[in-house]
């Protein structure tokens, strides 16, 4: 299989524009600047049916065209870097070790939507990220590949970075926005949706670091190519985050479509020490568990759905037989507490109250009626909020316990 | 104009409506706690959701605008199973104190809960432990248990006070409402916040744990504070005002009113208040004997006294100070006495800073005109054809013995700050006499002084900036008790003056003004 958006990532010195460079970087940008009108662009994003890596999957070509073409006040992207789903790594690999093909992303996107700045959002512990990133936007500035008349031609394009301060929160896209002006990060009720106020009150697009990361080579090669890799609607390849009990977990770029089994018994080399699968999480902590008996369910984003959990950030964090899923509960509803911005009255108490529930019984003290009172508190928690995070900590508690009720069982009296 | 159906009832809606307002103006009750019609929406509180057709989630009726034909259900199954939900998870942490609680009987939260729950909570967890008593600014205490962190209150503060100095800070359940290091919420405001307050979480220090919601009486009233004249209650139990308001009308302050005008509160029931007529035998003597005296009593001794000072020249030789306090009534027996007696020694104090000598005015609800009355005053003397001369002027009138009786009508406010600096040439007058609602000087320094009731001891109107004629009503007695009303003794000094005016009450005193005088009609 081809590499996409991780060719580049074992070539010595790959964050160097020079790099970039000899293996045929910012060529697909120039393409767009020489015979590409933006129109185009989207056209043939639109064709690739490349779907956002970032969680939701929706189709970054239909998003894009959302964007007004006219518009009496400034159009803005926001990046978002802010990397913070637990089992989530995939992003920081491209900062860090391919940013250039970022930046060629941004470059495309910003063209296609006609927008004139750009916006990085990296998450505050990705210092390095930070760092490698604005050090190839210099080198950018410097050959003229950004600011006024980028590669000589009739178009200006200015891209910041800007790091955020540790807030799982500001990844939710609304939130980033709030953030990135400069207040108290926490997602802003919609409508008006970003394509049409969005930063600064401008229209705005928000993509994940992957998503853009893969627009060069759409760009290089046609949609047709890329809409010809993985299972139709789930085209392409992603970056697959594996951790947990498997023998070699790491970052893998993997057709979509390709099956749990496979992806954690061929490609991460089985469970480690040989021990036997209890569950996995397939794309992210939000995403309901899965059981071994759901090993066969493609990772791409409509199988993944229909199985009732979700692909996420494509996280994929695997268990096995010797942890307690309560525990497990427990720290995923204390992370949720923890993170929820505390706006909506349901996320802000309900994340706190599940969290306080599964310790409880974690650690003994509970009775069989706080199971249940667990699922009833979740059902009150979704689809109630002004963002996703409560249903982020709902979700996959309810799956906890439905799979798993036989060990919050045995815990309680 | 979008014709919209909520629970099968027929609306055509404002194009600006949102469901929330739609319903409201229809009569339709759809609970909220972060709404505020006079703030921006914040979405948060998830109180107010609502089923729409066509949408698969409930929306939030308070930021959801109608469209053509929407459809709105408010009390469908799943909508009383997420309300429910949301009063059970904000009283998890809520502590539950209404006992103790300012806010109790007047509660929002309490209320809904009742209406729209009523149920058992399931939560026997610890709940989190937050300051009770955190010192918010001079006039506010905030327990931060109690808050619902709705940010009603940084919301004012940020779009009406337009002086953002309350903000939540931490996260999650851990959320907290303060204000930055080393700001205190001090703005003249900031009390508004208490009122909007849904739960009882910010409190005002003048009136925490001073009196409970349901033994509130409320009178409407017209704030005296300054020259803007916004519409109040008053709130009052057993004789004691414990709590001015505001009430809302569009023309003068909207929802609002600044803190002053509120804590006015202390003025009246000061302990300094005036209960009886004072009379000193010999005012320019330190030993000089002060008694108390009946009101027939002291009339006929301050009659005996202007006779002799006044002789055959009347009231010519006497002068008057009235205060921009009075009502249009008040003011308006005065100016009818002084002007018919032949007196040409009427001032009109200029309050200048006011009550409490705040220089402090703005363009939102502060004026910086601090009297309630001036307007109205001055109509009333021009129609009348009285001149008012400058107060310095009145005060060398007396210093150079031209004039020989001296009388100030109206509440200190103002009135001490002009006696102090004019002191001097005030004494020199030989009879002094005070209508005044506090024994503080110049009443304290006068030969005679009578009790006189504050606007909200009786009743009357003002005239604002505007040119509003606003009435008030009398929401407590005065504390002088058995006292004629500040109209009987007006027509009392007039008597003495021998100018017929013949009022038994405020009304006909402004029946007269609005039919003889075609003013303030």
């Amino acid at each position: 299989m081809e590499l996409i958006v991780s060719k580049n990532f074992n070539k010595k010195d790959s964050y160097k524009l020079e790099t970039y460079l000899a293996g045929g970087g910012y060529e697909a940008i120039k393409k767009c600047l020489d015979s590409m009108k933006p129109a185009d662009v989207i056209e043939e994003v639109k064709k690739s049916g490349l779907r956002g890596r970032g969680g939701a999957g929706f189709p970054t070509g239909m998003k894009w065209s959302f964007v007004p073409k006219e518009s009496s006040v400034p159009k803005y992207l926001a990046v978002n870097a802010d990397e913070g789903e637990p089992g989530t790594f995939k992003d920081r690999l491209v900062l860090e070790l391919d940013p250039h093909l970022l930046l060629e992303g941004i470059m495309i996107a910003s063209y296609a939507v006609g927008i004139g700045t750009a916006y990085i959002y990296i998450r505050g512990e990705y210092k390095k990220a930070f760092d490698t990133v604005r050090n190839a936007i210099e080198e950018c500035y410097q050959k003229g590949f950004l600011g006024e008349n980028i590669f000589g031609k009739n178009y200006k394009l200015d891209i910041h970075v800007h790091a955020g301060a540790g807030a799982y929160i500001c990844g939710e896209e609304t939130g980033l926005i709030e953030s990135l002006e400069g207040r108290r990060g926490q997602p802003r009720l919609k409508p008006p949706f970003p394509a049409i106020s969005g930063l600064f009150m401008g229209p705005t697009v928000i993509n994940n670091v992957e998503t853009l990361a893969f627009v060069p080579s759409i760009i290089n090669k046609s949609g047709e190519w890329f809409a010809s890799i993985g299972t139709p609607k789930n085209s392409g390849t992603r970056l697959f985050g594996v951790s947990g009990s498997v023998e070699k977990p790491g970052v893998y770029e993997l057709e979509l479509g390709i099956t749990a089994r496979k992806l954690i018994y061929e490609i991460c080399g089985g469970i480690k020490n040989g021990k036997k699968l209890k569950g996995f999480i397939p794309g992210g902590l939000s995403a309901p568990i899965m059981t071994p008996e759901e090993l066969d369910t493609p990772l791409d984003f409509d199988s993944l759905a229909k199985a009732g959990s979700m692909a996420g950030s494509g996280g994929v964090i695997v268990i096995d037989e010797s942890a307690g899923i309560p525990k497990i509960a427990a720290r995923t509803a204390d992370f949720y507490a923890h993170e929820s911005c505390g706006q909506c009255t349901q996320c802000r108490e309900g994340t706190r109250w599940v969290s306080q529930l599964f310790n409880k019984i974690y650690q003994g003290r509970g009775r069989k009626k706080d199971i249940d009172l667990i699922l009833d508190v979740c059902s009150n928690m979704m689809g109630q909020t002004i963002c996703v995070l409560s249903d982020a900590c709902a979700m996959p508690s309810i799956a906890f316990i439905k799979k798993f009720r036989h060990e919050f069982e045995a815990l309680v009296k | 104009m979008p014709n919209i159906i909520i629970d099968g009832n027929q609306i055509e809606a404002l194009a600006t409506d949102t469901i929330l307002s739609a319903a409201s103006r229809a009569g339709i009750e759809i609970p909220h706690f972060c709404h505020h019609p006079e703030l921006q929406y914040a979405g948060s509180c998830r109180m107010c959701m609502v089923e729409v057709e066509k949408s698969p989630k409930l929306l939030t009726a308070c930021s959801t605008m109608v469209s053509e034909g929407m459809i709105v259900r408010t009390s469908t199954e799943k909508v009383k199973k997420a309300r429910a939900a949301v009063l059970e998870f904000l009283l998890i942490n809520h502590p539950l104190d209404c006992p103790i609680c300012d806010k109790a009987g007047e509660c929002p939260l309490q209320d809904n809960y009742f209406k729209y729950s009523a149920r058992e909570s399931r939560y026997e967890e610890e709940k989190w432990h937050k300051r009770k008593k955190a010192d918010l600014g001079p006039a506010i205490t905030h327990d931060e248990e109690r808050c619902i962190l709705c940010t009603r209150c940084v919301r004012f503060m940020q779009d009406i006070a337009k002086s953002p100095q309350l903000v939540v800070t931490r996260r999650g359940s851990k959320n907290t409402l303060t204000t930055y290091p080393g700001a205190p919420l001090d703005n003249p405001y900031s009390l508004n916040t208490v009122d909007i307050c849904p739960v009882g979480a910010l409190t005002s220090k003048d009136f925490r744990f001073k009196c409970r919601a349901w033994y509130l009486k409320s009178s409407r009233s017209v704030c005296p504070f300054c020259a803007t004249g916004c519409s109040t209650v008053v709130q009052h139990d057993q004789n004691a005002v414990h709590r001015i308001l505001p009430y809302k009308n569009e023309k003068t302050n909207g929802s609002f009113m600044c803190d002053y005008g509120r804590l006015f509160r202390k003025h009246i029931n000061s302990e300094n208040r005036m209960t009886a007529p004072v009379i000193k035998n010999n005012r320019k003597d330190a030993s000089s004997v002060t008694t108390e005296e009946s009101y027939e009593k002291a009339f006929v001794l301050i009659g005996e006294r202007l006779a002799s000072v006044l002789k055959n020249d009347g009231a010519k030789r006497a002068g008057v100070l009235i205060s921009p306090y009075l009502s249009v009534e008040e003011a308006y027996i005065i100016l009818k006495t002084f002007y018919e007696a032949g007196s040409s020694h009427i001032a009109l104090i200029d309050c200048g800073e006011g009550i409490d000598g705040f220089s402090i005015s703005d363009d939102y609800l502060i004026s910086k005109d601090k009297s309630s009355n001036k307007a109205g005053i001055l109509e009333l003397a021009k129609k009348i054809g009285a001149n008012f001369i400058k107060p310095e002027t009145l005060a060398s009138a007396a210093g150079t013995k031209k004039i020989g009786a001296l009388i100030f009508a109206g509440p200190p406010f103002g009135m001490s700050e002009y006696y102090e600096k004019n002191k001097a040439e005030l004494d020199s007058a030989d009879f002094i006499l005070s209508l005044s609602s506090h024994f503080q000087a110049p009443a304290s320094r006068s030969d005679a002084a009578i009790p006189f009731s504050l606007w909200c001891e009786s009743e009357g109107h003002f005239v604002n900036k505007q040119n509003m004629v606003q009435h008030y009503g009398a929401a407590v007695n005065s504390p002088a008790k058995g006292s004629p009303d500040n109209i009987q003794i007006l027509c009392r000094l007039a008597s003495l003056f021998k100018v017929k005016t013949d009022y038994k009450s405020p009304v006909e005193v402004y029946n007269d003004i609005k039919n003889k005088l075609h003013l303030f009609e």
